[in-house]
């Protein structure tokens, strides 16, 4: 049988498929159509020969659609009910700009529902779930059938407290599906039954914002395709695509996830299994960290300025550092490098398509990291472009164009180093314990003097760089977690409640990863829950064994937690913040045989490298396979990609098929 | 002072320029780095949850290096704090040490805001300070947050910390820690938060260690120099958007609590080349309420407006922050001394100078300023005991409507200039504090009508389930915030209670001097407290607003058909809510 993984992103779509039979990995590339994803889709694998093959048995799907909806705002048209004061919630938002001291410029980002379709309801919870006001289904009859009238495609509801007695949220939920047949209703007891009422309505609001067009696109991908799509959700699981229809929120940050995920195999590959990944594109650099071979997660996420979606998701940092970033002076007459970048169309300076703006390729190339044609020669590179616009620019700087492009490479690299201290330094981790492994077309250039930057020792450049993101659905697991608030000082909470409670919510999370797939395991829970000191904001999640521990253990879990996180034991008494369950089902893993990942790269003549002021030897991915090993500089030559090892660093093979760079130091 | 040795090895790629600029970069990350550490481990909702705090980094002269995101009203203000650190210690600093410091005539800005000042050594040598200041939840006084609208001495308003070390080389000093703690409500929140301040200024000292280590301590500071340089350079290059010339406005706070009157604010702007003076000359003397500003409110308000006007995207440090003169007249509301109560003075005279810059310029740079905003912190208070005996205090401040700018609507729901904060959960409210939000909506036609309209104000309705003592410093409640270019004023802010269902201003029921600063009125459980926020001016002739974007807001429900045909000369069918065109011309017609 086979395994087949497809990533949809902006500019291509990624294919990769597995033969169970021979242990073979297959790979492809084609463009994206931006308008119709599922077009993509069919063509990979109608180009792949994969379209009428019945030998598939599982079919895995990251896709950046409910990304692109909510960043393009082309959301549908949906209600929202909220309890009777609150329906400007939504529109008032968390109130915090950007830039604090930019308040002139500053526009406050609209909400995803405009006024007219935020409905008011009389009902009243306390905030221990008492009723101190009956919910008026007359006037739930009547909202449903302005919003009728009004033609919403969705609708949302968020009740005040409701995440503690959901009963008049659900009975507002029948009226409306009596009423509103066939259009999909929203609870925010089902989407997302935590505290906090802004973050709730919101992530139930993005969940009813996006579904009709993932219900349009799951149906259109299943009336093409004999087979079920599987999803990759944000938190790098994949759940079948009924979970995904219902709560499409999940899908929010589906395509970085399985780069994590990639990271994650390759950690399974080998005894090194703390890993910062480092995806750099045309566009943006995300980085993600990996220790002891399980990502780090976050359980919200951004979709716009304040509009936030509390769905788990693997904590991807994203930076505007790509292939294509643009330089610029800033007023100060600082260089800057990026946000903007030139895209595809007109891409950097050298692709000869038009573009004017120096971008990190240009400069790349002006100092000699990468061949002035790659693809194996069908892309040819124009250097003298490249100098052209650098020199313009350094010209503003009083500098040569290489000056400048050393310049470029450094401010992008400190970019994106600060990137990585952000998963790291600042949350009390130490950058130095991990391997840098990169991957993504620019990835390769930037990897080793970002390491250097950083004080990490060793570099593993990912086999298939352009393409290694998609491997990770192959290897990933159904999986997801459900959180349910349940708010307390933690050694006042009954262990019995406790247990009850976790019962239910393992029963939603088992439910929901509820599919026929061959070979899967049969669902395993486990429980985190969130705790703090009582009185604090921010949460620290521990792993909970409803059998074995008890208050004092749990407790103590806790604190040794927080010591970690924030250098501070305090003593005080903890509060219970949320219950989580987490449902696994395992998926047979891949095991591919050791073939050669030589991708197109041949020795050819070496180059100067201006950061080195030397020839650099250039070679291909295969001499290392040969078990090869050099000290750097060195280049190493693929069809898609170059990787940079600096003088100071040996290269030789590593783990996964990898080639791994270490620090001489 | 002396450098650390480094290695010729380091010295070889240190005198780059470069690599300068890259530390200088490094150095404004450190400020973030600070921020999220303290996010994370403070333990009020007014740290951690409404971000009500700033970090900043200084070098061993007291100039501020890098600044982050957080309150404008304190990044100006925090200078004078470190000078006076400075000259208070001179040399007596020791690795550990860190100061506490709210004194409002000596660099403070109001009490509430506790200034955490740690020096930084790498291998011995002083390398700079890290500063953190932040609103604790109470410091004492006569009412609970210190907002204590009738207050008429500083001495009733909190506890003054006049530059203490509260840690000695990394040892608690017990003695200090027990007096500061025994003079303030809920000292466990006071002691939770400073430990989040004191953990940002550890982590920047680790992260200025490790430049120094790798870079040198020299070039650390030439990195440090070379940052006030750059942003002194671009404040001065963009200052150009100013004409050279001289401007006035004036403005007032609209009475200090206790008397009625209007108390005026006055200034005048010159400009010459890159010479700017701003000079508050004949606007009043400091007054008996708590309206006056420090010198530090003052030159916060006055750096927060013309950041905004000169260039918004700037890294923040006393290059362009000394770059301004500033007169401010001793003894006078815009630079209080002893005993003048200040704790409004933050939160509402900042407001007034920032919008009174605004104001002057409006003219010659009318796409850099807004029209008037509510412009206040809406604070507000209210503390008892509840039924179980424990004490609570709740803090309450946010957004409104923001004023209109030249080429947009103002902001709805939104801060104004000198403030961003977070907005905090009912649903936390409710969990920690007796009483329940049961309302949270815009007030319709609080936006003040123009070709762009203000932002909304909002109601927040807070239903006590207690017996709540309340307290407020609140202004433009009579004043509305202005217009500009024939645009209309906003609603003013407003508080009110409601009681049996009668819903009435404070000066009726309580017969206060002002309706909205005032301190210890002590109201019923099942009282309904409401705390309007006011809506933007303005900009530009109301009948000149495209009428679809009128009839936008009425079918919103955010403007009346009554409003739409008064202000914006708009008719709008009462019924469906369309657009009327035929009529909509008519009364344009005869409007013109």
């Amino acid at each position: 049988m086979k395994r087949v993984g497809i990533d949809i992103g902006g500019t291509f779509t990624d294919l990769v498929w597995y033969d169970e039979e021979t242990s073979t990995l297959d790979r492809l590339k084609v463009l994206t159509s931006a308008d119709q994803p599922d077009r993509s889709f069919i063509a990979a694998l109608d180009q792949a020969g994969l379209l009428e093959d019945s030998q598939i048995s599982l079919l895995l799907h990251a896709t950046t659609l409910v990304t692109n909806l909510l960043i393009q705002r082309r959301g549908s048209s949906v209600g929202l009910l909220t309890t009777t004061g609150f329906r400007d919630l939504l529109a008032i938002q968390n109130s915090v700009r950007p830039n604090p001291f930019n308040y002139v410029e500053w526009n406050k980002r609209p909400a995803l529902i405009p006024r007219e379709l935020r409905l008011e309801i009389d009902e009243r919870l306390d905030h221990l779930g008492n009723v101190l006001r009956p919910l008026d289904e007359a006037q739930v009859e009547e909202a449903a059938r302005r919003l009728a009238e009004l033609e919403v495609e969705g609708v949302a509801v968020c009740f005040l407290h409701s995440f503690v007695n959901p009963a008049h949220e659900r009975r507002a939920g029948e009226i409306l599906a009596e009423i509103l047949a066939g259009v999909p209703i929203s609870l925010s007891c089902d989407v997302d039954p935590t505290m906090r009422e802004y973050e709730r309505t919101s992530t139930t609001v993005i969940n009813s914002y996006v579904q009709k067009a993932l219900h349009g696109y799951v149906d259109a991908l299943e009336d093409k395709l004999p087979l079920d799509v599987r999803f990759m959700h944000s938190g790098g699981g994949i759940i079948p695509a009924s979970t995904a229809k219902a709560l499409p929120v999940m899908l929010a940050r589906s395509g970085p996830a399985a780069g994590v995920l990639a990271g994650v195999f390759l950690a399974d590959q080998g005894e090194r299994k703390d890993f910062i990944t480092f995806d750099m594109g045309g566009t943006s650099c995300d980085v993600a960290l990996i220790r002891d071979g399980a990502p780090e997660m976050t359980d919200s996420i951004d979709v716009d300025w304040n509009i936030p979606a509390r769905t788990l998701s693997i904590d991807v940092q994203s930076v505007g550092a790509g292939g294509g970033s643009i330089a610029w002076i800033d007023p100060g007459g600082a260089l800057m490098v990026g946000p903007q970048s030139s895209g595809s169309k007109p891409g950097p300076a050298c692709y000869g398509a038009g573009g004017t703006e120096p971008t990190v390729t240009d400069a790349n190339l002006c100092l000699g990291l990468i061949a002035e044609n790659l693809l194996g020669g069908r892309m040819a590179l124009s250097r003298a472009a490249a100098e052209e616009v650098l020199e313009r620019l350094g010209a503003q700087l009083g500098q040569t164009a290489v000056d400048v492009s050393r310049a470029i490479f450094r401010i992008v690299n400190m970019n994106m180093a600060l990137a990585i201290r952000q998963i790291t330094v600042e949350k009390g981790i130490d950058p130095r314990d991990f391997d840098l492994v990169s991957f993504g077309g620019a990835g390769g250039q930037h990897a080793a003097p970002v390491a250097a930057e950083l004080g990490i020792q060793r570099v593993l450049f990912a086999p298939q760089a352009s393409t290694f993101s998609a491997l990770g659905l192959l290897t990933a697991d159904l999986t997801i977690s459900h959180a349910q608030a349940l708010f307390g000082r933690f050694e006042e909470i009954d262990l019995e409640t406790l247990r009850t409670m976790m019962r239910t919510v393992g029963e939603t999370s088992v439910r929901n990863l509820e599919c026929d797939v061959e070979g899967a395991s049969d669902a395993r829970l486990s429980a985190l829950l969130d705790l703090r000191y009582a009185g604090q904001v921010h949460h620290v999640s521990v792993p909970f064994d409803p059998d074995a521990d008890d208050h004092a253990a749990v407790f103590e879990r806790f604190e040794d937690a927080h010591e970690t996180l924030y250098g501070t034991r305090l003593g005080d008494p903890a509060e219970l913040v949320n219950v989580r369950m987490i449902a696994r089902r395992h998926l047979p893993g891949i095991t591919v045989e050791n073939g050669s990942h030589a991708n197109g790269g041949e020795p050819a003549a070496p180059r100067w490298v201006e950061l080195e002021r030397a020839e650099v030897p250039v070679v291909g991915r295969e001499a290392f396979e040969a078990g090869k090993s050099m000290d750097g500089p060195v280049l190493i030559d693929e069809v898609d990609s170059t990787h940079y090892v600096p003088s100071g660093w040996a290269v030789s093979l590593g783990q996964g098929g990898a080639i791994l760079a270490e620090h001489a130091a | 002072m002396t450098a650390a040795p480094t290695t010729p090895a380091e010295r070889s790629d240190v005198n780059d320029d470069l690599t300068i600029e890259i530390m200088r970069r490094y150095l404004i990350s450190t400020v973030d780095e600070m921020v999220r550490t303290t996010t994370r481990t403070a333990y009020s909702t007014v740290f951690s949850e409404a971000l009500d705090f700033t970090c900043a980094l200084f070098d061993t002269n007291a100039r501020m290096i890098a600044f982050a995101a957080g309150l404008p009203v304190h990044a100006g203000a925090l200078g004078d704090m470190v000078q006076d650190v400075l000259e208070k210690f001179g040399d007596d600093f020791r690795p550990g040490d860190v100061v506490l410091h709210n004194d409002p005539y000596a660099g403070g800005t109001h009490q509430g805001d506790v200034g955490a000042v740690r020096p930084m050594y790498f291998e011995g040598s002083l390398v700079g300070f890290a500063v953190n200041r932040g609103h604790w939840a109470d410091v004492g006084g006569m009412t609970a947050g210190g907002w204590g609208g009738a207050a008429t001495h500083v001495i009733q308003e909190a506890l003054i910390m006049p530059g203490v070390k509260v840690y000695r080389a990394g040892e608690v000093d017990r003695e200090i820690r027990d007096f500061v703690l025994r003079n303030v409500r809920m000292p466990k929140f006071a002691w939770g938060d400073l430990q989040a301040q004191i953990a940002s200024a550890i982590t920047a000292e680790r992260r200025i260690a490790h430049l120094c280590e790798r870079y040198g301590v020299d070039a650390v500071i030439e990195a440090g120099q070379r940052a006030i340089d750059y942003s002194r350079d671009r404040f001065h290059k963009q200052m150009s958007v100013i004409p050279d010339g001289t401007y006035t406005a004036e403005d007032a706070m609209e009475n200090d609590g206790q008397s009625t009157e209007p108390r005026p604010i006055k200034l005048t702007i010159t400009k010459t080349g890159t010479d700017l003076t701003v000079d508050f000359t004949g606007s009043s003397p400091q007054v008996r309420g708590p309206i006056n500003a420090t010198r530090a409110d003052t030159n916060a308000a006055v750096y927060t407006a013309l950041i905004n006007i000169i260039d918004p995207e700037m890294p923040i440090n006393s290059g362009c922050l000394d770059a301004v003169e500033i007169v401010a007249p001793l003894g006078s509301i815009v630079n209080a001394v002893y005993p003048a109560p200040v704790f409004a003075g933050l939160a509402d005279t900042t407001d007034r100078i920032y919008e009174s810059v605004f104001l002057a310029l409006a003219d010659v740079v009318p796409e850099r300023v807004t029209a008037g905003t509510y412009s206040s912190g809406n604070c507000t208070t209210g503390s008892g005991f509840t039924e179980a005996g424990d004490e609570f205090v709740w803090y309450s401040f946010g957004p409104g409507g923001c004023g209109a700018r030249s080429w947009a609507d103002g902001n709805s729901g939104e801060w104004h200039a000198m403030a961003s904060c977070k907005n905090e959960s009912a649903e936390i409210w409710e969990n920690r504090y007796p009483l329940r939000v049961v309302d949270y909506r815009f007030r319709p036609d609080s936006a003040g009508p123009g070709r762009w309209r203000g932002g909304f104000g909002h109601v927040k309705a807070l239903e006590l389930t207690e017996d709540t003592s309340l307290a407020a410093t609140i202004d433009r409640n009579v004043h509305p915030p202005f217009g500009l270019a024939d645009g209309m004023a906003g609603a003013c802010n407003g508080l009110t209670l409601e009681i049996d269902g009668v819903e009435q201003d404070f000066c009726t029921r309580f017969g206060t001097i002002s309706p909205s600063k005032f301190s210890n009125i002590k109201v019923p459980k099942g009282s309904i407290y409401r705390i309007y926020a006011g809506g933007g001016g303005g900009y530009g002739a109301p009948e000149e607003r495209p009428p679809e974007l009128v009839a936008a807001d009425v079918r919103a429900g955010l403007v009346t058909p009554d409003a739409a045909r008064t202000h914006y000369k708009v008719a709008v069918d009462p019924a469906t809510l369309e657009l009327l065109d035929d009529e909509t011309d008519k009364l344009r017609r005869a409007a013109a």
